[in-house]
């Protein structure tokens, strides 16, 4: 009674749980423009997916499958699935699994893809991210099991925490679930002590450990975290979408988001988007007016480019943005090759690269 | 929408014309804004007293039979005269920022001055008031020397010469007390200042009304009062102003003191006595009425009237108490606890009453427009995007800022204005240099010419006005009649808009919203509500009356060429209408364009006898369900920052032609948003268009391949040159 009590109040004071706040990009999230000014190594519809296939890049455009050579110019299809990659990874030992979007998940060597091995479960029908343990099991990221991989803006804005982490296991590929109830798990990183989920819709890393006990790593993002990836002594983490107040809001208001989804058309509708491109039907805010024929780069916007580079503890070192006014918006995938960080703007239809400072490498830059 | 025409409608869709309905007579019938508008009045610090009487009054009246009686009033009448007028020194110490405990003291030195004087040492009734007003005067000195010259504590000093005071009265009635009671003051007036009523008033309350009047005309219009006020204030910026802050402070204790003793006086009159309370627990009594009026105990904001209010709040509530037969002590106990509720109220209110008037400003309603025209890109809708003005020429790149409206005349000059509030002129025939043309001080919203070939110009803020060729500017108008039940003063033009001149020489022009001022236009948006209108003046006598109330942020208003009516676009309404103001159609107004896909803004003619329209954003499925929703945008006014609310599209722009008959025959958009994100308005003029936009920083010009290219508009509407 109390409670409903307080929630009452909060909603009609806009405290609490009302209260929309966003996390501002300070400190080590500051604003600045490194992927507007990294270096385009090849332009595709949809790029996403990027995994260092020994040495080489390998990602997904769509349903197809590209391996970049070595130097980074020559881009060669290897493969063209029915179906969208949604997810990808690679073991120790060369072997490539591909998530589908209708849920098949794939088995094999990038160069034969045809003769992949196929594994199907009915419960494990949105995979959008995976790794491999090093003992050799597969994890998979279970976005939603209510909405496909597509529907992602969906899963947002219906509130959902559908989102499960599944184990495909040993040679006979038995699957089986290991935490559920997830609120959009879009990067997953097999560690020691055990699993760290990106949770989307939450904001946060999430530490699974083997006995299902969570901690939070890693709260209060300022934008909603895709895949997560190792990076020298620590890690890369995507943010494919920025929050924003308006959003923030919107989520809080259940018969205004019933309304939308039922009668807007879902590109415009309030919520997280990953391109940049504009159209005239798209909701606009007031700091994103277009003044002097310029949009600002702090204008409020749905759409953001930003890869932060955690150290070993998970925390923040550094970041690079694509901001209000930049192309490479929603960065769903990254890895590091060597010296060179790539990264994939899905949103922006480019895959980047920028050279790797030393300074930020290990991760401690104090 | 994701539901077609056919398929049955599903529960979603019931439930929504449900919430629909019930939003628009909710919010047709309620009058939300009132409650802002009110709230940002000056008057509303009074309502909290007010209601305070009322309540009490009704209360107590209803407790208490004959409570409202002659004799009760006349009654009250005498200890409110009293309160008062130690009301009004008390108001003006607390004006200035200090505080006066000694005043109940005061009040009782002065009731036993004049009644030894004028009794016991005989002399004359005049003397003996002037000496005990004199004694208050006096001790207010003392104090006002502390406070203001030796900058003592006001609190502590008046504390200390109350305990002095009071000292001195008992000491000396106890010194005098046999012969104090063994004289009376035996004199016609005197027993006429003490009992006579005129209509239920004492003779006190009549001099304390007429002091409060006078004290007021000294706060509110004497140059001594201003610095009073001044120095309640701010002290250090009253300094800093050069006025005399040690002086101010002294002259309000020593007027306290007098006044005080004044009252004390009366109080002889009336009662005769010399009981050791006289006076005492006076200041608590004051205090608080001061208070409860509203003056503000940190200084500076307040007023006498406020004071008469707190008087008769506390003189009825304290009377009342006592005929309710209340166990002494009660009376104190009340009085108390109301000047603490009032100093709590006092600090909350003064904290927060600015920041509900601002957010409880923004009063949206229910709004649905009709559905929307396509204007897809590539498809035959006579809306479709296209990029035709993404290749506009420059003029003016990066030396205009917000050229709302560009007009040309017969000489080809091209006029706009800016945010500046200058009118720049652009010299043909590549309107690569430009002058200031003159400087109105406003943002220009709208511009026309006239037949006598002078620039008219609605400028935000400030009215219509006239810039004659050599310059001369002149006001035009700048309020219109008050209407009866506005709470907001809608005789003043907030926003001049857009104008158009008729054969006749009467100017039509709109004023987008009374409601928001220049620097807030767009806020008007997310209301959905009619606060436009259109006004027309008259240049034969100079005055201007609104003809068209309720619109939605009324803008462009173009002559229909038929000398009878005119074209009018209401932006947020997103239509164009006509309106008829002579012929046999005379005060009719008939839409022409209910449904367009965007913003409209200024209409003007085009050369082959159809109308140009400007866009200035366009209507986005979200906006528009948000429209439908005015409680979801109240919340979000209130809860999020204002750069993140959401508004119109503002970022696609362009223009349309139309007719009359309102069929729409083509559009030129800007796709990509570069050049012209917003189009406020275009002229056409020898076969070229011109463009303005609000929040640009250049005037466009594309060429018309089909225009006349001999075509003007000042030879269109006024003939060739005489």
């Amino acid at each position: 009674m109390i409670s409903f009590l307080r929630q009452a109040r909060d909603r009609f004071l806009g405290r609490g749980e009302a209260a929309v706040t966003v996390p501002p990009m300070d400190g080590t999230l500051r604003p600045d423009s490194s992927l507007e000014r990294a270096a385009i190594v090849t332009r595709a519809d949809q790029p996403d997916n990027l995994v260092n296939y020994g040495g080489e890049l390998l990602f997904s455009d769509g349903g197809g499958l590209f391996r970049m050579e070595a130097a980074g110019l020559n881009c060669r299809q290897l493969h063209q699935f029915e179906e969208p990659i949604t997810a990808m990874a690679v073991n120790a030992a060369g072997l490539l699994a591909i998530g589908l979007a209708g849920g098949a998940i794939l088995m094999g060597c990038p160069e034969q893809c045809e003769t992949m091995q196929r594994i199907v479960h009915t419960d494990l029908d949105c995979p959008v991210a995976m790794a491999f343990e090093p003992q050799g099991d597969l994890i998979v990221c279970q976005g939603s099991s209510l909405n496909g991989p597509d529907d992602w803006q969906r899963d947002l804005m219906e509130r959902r925490t559908s989102g499960a982490l599944w184990r495909v296991r040993g040679a006979d590929h038995k699957v089986e679930r290991i935490a559920s109830d997830l609120a959009y798990p879009f990067g997953v990183l097999p560690m020691a002590k055990g699993l760290v989920v990106s949770e989307a819709w939450r904001h946060r890393l999430l530490l699974i450990d083997p006995a299902g006990k969570r901690t939070i790593l890693l709260d209060d993002l300022p934008g909603y975290p895709a895949r997560l990836v190792p990076a020298g002594t620590g890690y890369l983490l995507c943010i494919f979408a920025p929050r924003s107040q308006l959003i923030e809001f919107v989520l809080r208001e259940k018969r205004f988001r019933d309304r939308m989804l039922h009668e807007v058309e879902p590109q415009h509708w309030i919520a997280p988007t990953l391109t940049s491109a504009r159209s005239y039907l798209d909701p606009m805010q007031g700091g994103g007016m277009i003044t002097h024929g310029q949009l600002k780069p702090w204008a409020p916007t749905r759409s953001y480019g930003l890869v932060i580079r955690l150290d070993a503890a998970m925390q923040p070192v550094a970041s690079y943005h694509s901001r209000a006014d930049g192309r490479f918006h929603g960065v769903t995938a990254c890895v590091e090759i060597q010296d060179d960080l790539f990264i994939a703007s899905k949103g922006g239809g480019a895959v980047l690269k920028l050279a790797v400072e030393r300074l930020h490498k290990g991760g401690d830059v104090a | 929408m994701t539901t077609s025409a056919g398929t049955t409608r599903s529960n979603q869709d019931i439930r929504s014309g449900w919430a629909d309905s019930y939003a628009h007579w909710r919010y047709r019938l309620v009058p939300d804004h009132i409650v802002g508008e009110i709230l940002s009045k000056n008057w509303i610090d009074n309502a909290i007293p007010v209601l305070t009487l009322v309540i009490s009054l009704i209360a107590f009246s209803s407790l208490i039979p004959n409570m409202l009686s002659l004799s009760s009033v006349s009654d009250i009448s005498h200890t409110s005269g009293e309160y008062l007028l130690v009301g009004l020194g008390m108001t003006i110490v607390v004006l200035a920022g200090g505080i006066d405990l000694s005043i109940g003291s005061i009040f009782a030195l002065s009731n036993l001055l004049v009644l030894a004087c004028g009794g016991f040492l005989g002399l004359p009734l005049w003397l003996s008031i002037l000496i005990a007003i004199a004694s208050g005067g006096i001790i207010g000195a003392v104090n006002g020397l502390l406070i203001g010259f030796l900058r003592l504590r006001a609190f502590l000093t008046t504390l200390v010469t109350m305990i002095v005071v009071r000292g001195i009265v008992d000491t000396l009635q106890l010194r005098y007390s046999t012969e104090l009671s063994s004289f009376e003051i035996g004199s016609a007036t005197w027993d006429f200042v003490a009992f006579y009523t005129f209509k239920g008033m004492s003779i006190s309350f009549i001099v304390a009304l007429f002091l409060t009047v006078l004290a007021h005309l000294f706060l509110t219009r004497l140059r001594l009062g201003w610095h009073i006020l001044a120095v309640g204030g701010s002290r250090r910026a009253a300094f800093n102003a050069g006025i005399d802050v040690r002086r101010t402070v002294f002259i309000t204790y020593v007027l306290s003191g007098m006044l005080a003793a004044l009252a004390g006086v009366f109080y002889a009159a009336r009662l005769s006595s010399l009981g050791s309370d006289t006076g005492v627990g006076l200041e608590i009594a004051i205090i608080t009425a001061v208070v409860l009026g509203g003056t503000a105990l940190g200084g500076g904001r307040g007023s006498v009237f406020k004071t008469l209010l707190g008087v008769i709040i506390v003189v009825v509530i304290t009377n009342s108490l006592v005929r309710l037969g209340l166990r002494s002590g009660a009376s104190p106990l009340v009085l108390g606890l109301m000047l603490l509720t009032a100093v709590a109220i006092d600090v909350r209110w003064l904290k927060n009453r600015h920041k509900a008037a601002q957010k409880s400003y923004v009063a949206p309603v229910f709004f649905a427009l009709p559905a929307m025209q396509s204007c897809a890109p590539g498809t035959a809708s006579p809306y479709a995007i296209n990029t035709a003005l993404g290749a506009a020429e420059p003029i003016g790149l990066g030396d205009v800022d917000a050229p709302e409206d560009v007009v040309l005349d017969r000489d080809d000059n091209l006029y706009c204005g800016s945010r500046d509030g200058d009118v720049l002129r652009f010299f043909p025939p590549d309107y690569k240099r430009y002058e200031v043309f003159a400087h109105i001080g406003g943002s220009v919203l709208g511009l026309a010419i006239d037949r006598a070939g002078n620039l008219l110009a609605c400028v935000g803020g400030m009215g219509l006005y006239q810039i004659s060729p050599d310059r001369e500017i002149t006001k035009l108008s700048d309020e219109t009649n008050r209407s009866l039940l506005s709470v907001i003063d809608d005789s003043r033009l907030r926003l001049a808009d857009d104008l158009d001149i008729a054969p006749d020489g009467k100017v039509y022009f709109s004023e987008a919203t009374i409601r928001y001022d220049m620097h807030d236009w767009i806020v008007d948006a997310l209301e959905g509500r009619g606060n436009g209108r259109i006004i027309r003046y008259d240049p034969s006598d100079g005055s201007s009356r609104t003809i068209i109330r309720n619109l939605q942020f009324p803008n462009g208003i173009c002559m229909a060429m038929d000398g009878e009516s005119f074209l009018f676009a209401e932006t947020w309404g997103c239509r164009i209408s006509r309106h008829w103001f002579a012929g046999p159609r005379k005060g009719k107004t008939e839409c022409v364009i209910p449904d367009l896909p965007g913003y409209p803004d200024n209409i003007n003619l085009a050369s082959d006898g159809n109308f140009w329209c400007g866009m200035i954003g366009m209507r986005t499925p979200a906006f528009d369900l948000a429209q439908r929703m005015p409680g979801f945008r109240r919340r979000m006014v209130m809860r999020i920052a204002r750069d993140e609310w959401l508004y119109p599209n503002m970022n696609t722009g362009g223009v349309i032609k139309f007719n009359l008959q309102g069929e729409v025959l083509g559009s030129l958009w800007d796709q990509e948003g570069e050049r012209h994100p917003q189009v406020t308005s275009m002229r056409e003029h020898k076969g070229y268009l011109y463009l303005g936009g609000i929040f640009n920083n250049r005037i466009g010009r594309i060429h018309l391949p089909d225009a006349d290219p001999e075509w003007t508009g000042p030879t269109t509407y006024w003939g060739e040159k005489s």
